[in-house]
């Protein structure tokens, strides 16, 4: 006669067989193991290194930059840089820029976009005003310039008698 | 399981430092239990091995995380199931739908077997015949303890097929070992 045995003493029966389990592993698997760990450890070292290095570079680069800008600031003295005429002139021109730029993008704009307008077709407008402007820009910048020079020894006449007395003190003379 | 001994306690701190001495006298001491389990969940020794390789990288990374309150035995095999179990399902990731259709029945008791003796090999022998589906769920449930839950949540399935999935476990079983036994009073 069969006596009926319940789940968990059945459970318990297996648990218990396999209490203590233990089958030796291949020797190579400890080798296998405790190469991979030196290797982990090796690339871990390397990254440390590798980001001192970089934490130093960057470190150094931006010692490097302040003395830089250190020495910079040391050879150009504060003295005050005598300012003669052209001087003047740029700054009038600086002053009248917004004005001569409108002129001179009323002038240029037409022909340029005469010119351009088969090839700039289908891009950005952004981009094809840009040579456009710095056309203008660069046809502008030269001329004022002559202009104003040429109109200087004139203004410098009306002066003639006057001593202008400027952060430099320039003496203009004829 | 082994109390943790003073001994014990002072290795693990050793490991903890990255001692590599002291790891490789951790692993000396344990990697006999840790290699039986990982060949009892693959049933493959080659897949053991990668189990056990993967499963003491993991314990001697993160052994710092281990307490001294715990036993340290048990930390070691829930790890290496662990492993084993990411082993399990990136390999049969199919597996269990086809096993459910395999048994029918679902008993509530065993048969005697208290008067026939199995040995560790031929229980291990029958359990290594379940399909792999049941063999999963019974070993973790049966010989390492886990709860119902934590099967479902490890295996990915549904808390109910955890349960059925042993109760067909315990049949599948039952037949198996009710034929050695018979053929064992034959001979």
């Amino acid at each position: 006669m069969q006596k009926k045995m319940k789940n968990e003493e059945f459970d318990h029966y297996i648990q218990s067989q396999f209490a203590d389990e233990a089958i030796t592993p291949p020797q190579q698997i400890e080798g296998a193991i405790f190469e991979a760990m030196a290797k982990n450890s090796r690339r871990k070292k390397l990254g440390v290194i590798g980001t001192g290095i970089l934490v130093l570079g960057a470190l150094a680069y931006g010692v490097n930059g302040t003395m830089n800008t250190a020495h910079v600031v040391t050879e150009t003295p504060p003295v005050a840089v005598p300012v003669a005429a052209p001087v003047a002139v740029e700054v009038l021109d600086q002053e009248e820029r917004p004005m001569q730029k409108q002129e001179v993008h009323d002038d240029v704009l037409p022909a340029a976009a005469a010119s351009a307008s088969i090839v700039l077709e289908d891009s950005d407008p952004a981009e094809n005003a840009r040579p456009d402007n710095l056309e203008a820009v660069a046809s502008r910048s030269v001329q004022p310039v002559v202009s104003n020079s040429q109109e200087l020894p004139a203004i410098l006449h009306e002066t003639d008698s006057e001593v202008w007395v400027m952060p430099a003190t320039v003496r203009v003379k004829e | 399981m082994r109390a943790m001994e003073a001994a014990d306690i002072h290795i693990i701190e050793r490991c903890k430092k990255g001692d590599s001495n002291a790891q490789r006298q951790v692993y000396a001491r344990y990697s006999s239990m840790m290699f039986a389990v990982a060949i009892r969940y693959t049933n493959a020794r080659v897949d053991a091995e990668d189990v056990m390789q993967e499963a003491w990288i993991k314990v001697f990374r993160h052994i710092k995380s281990f307490s001294e309150h715990n036993s340290f035995e048990g930390w070691l095999r829930r790890i290496v199931v662990n492993t084993a179990i990411t082993h399990y399902r990136r390999n049969q990731k199919h597996q269990f739908q086809l096993d459910i259709e395999e048994v029918h029945a679902t008993p509530n008791d065993f048969e005697a077997f208290k008067e026939i003796d199995f040995t560790k090999d031929e229980l291990a022998k029958a359990i290594a015949q379940l399909p792999k589906g049941y063999g999963m769920v019974f070993k973790l449930y049966v010989i390492d303890g886990f709860k119902h839950k934590e099967i479902a949540e490890q295996l990915g399935i549904d808390l109910n097929t955890s349960k059925s999935q042993l109760s067909r476990a315990r049949r599948y079983l039952q037949d198996v070992l009710h034929a050695m036994s018979q053929r064992a009073k034959k001979e």
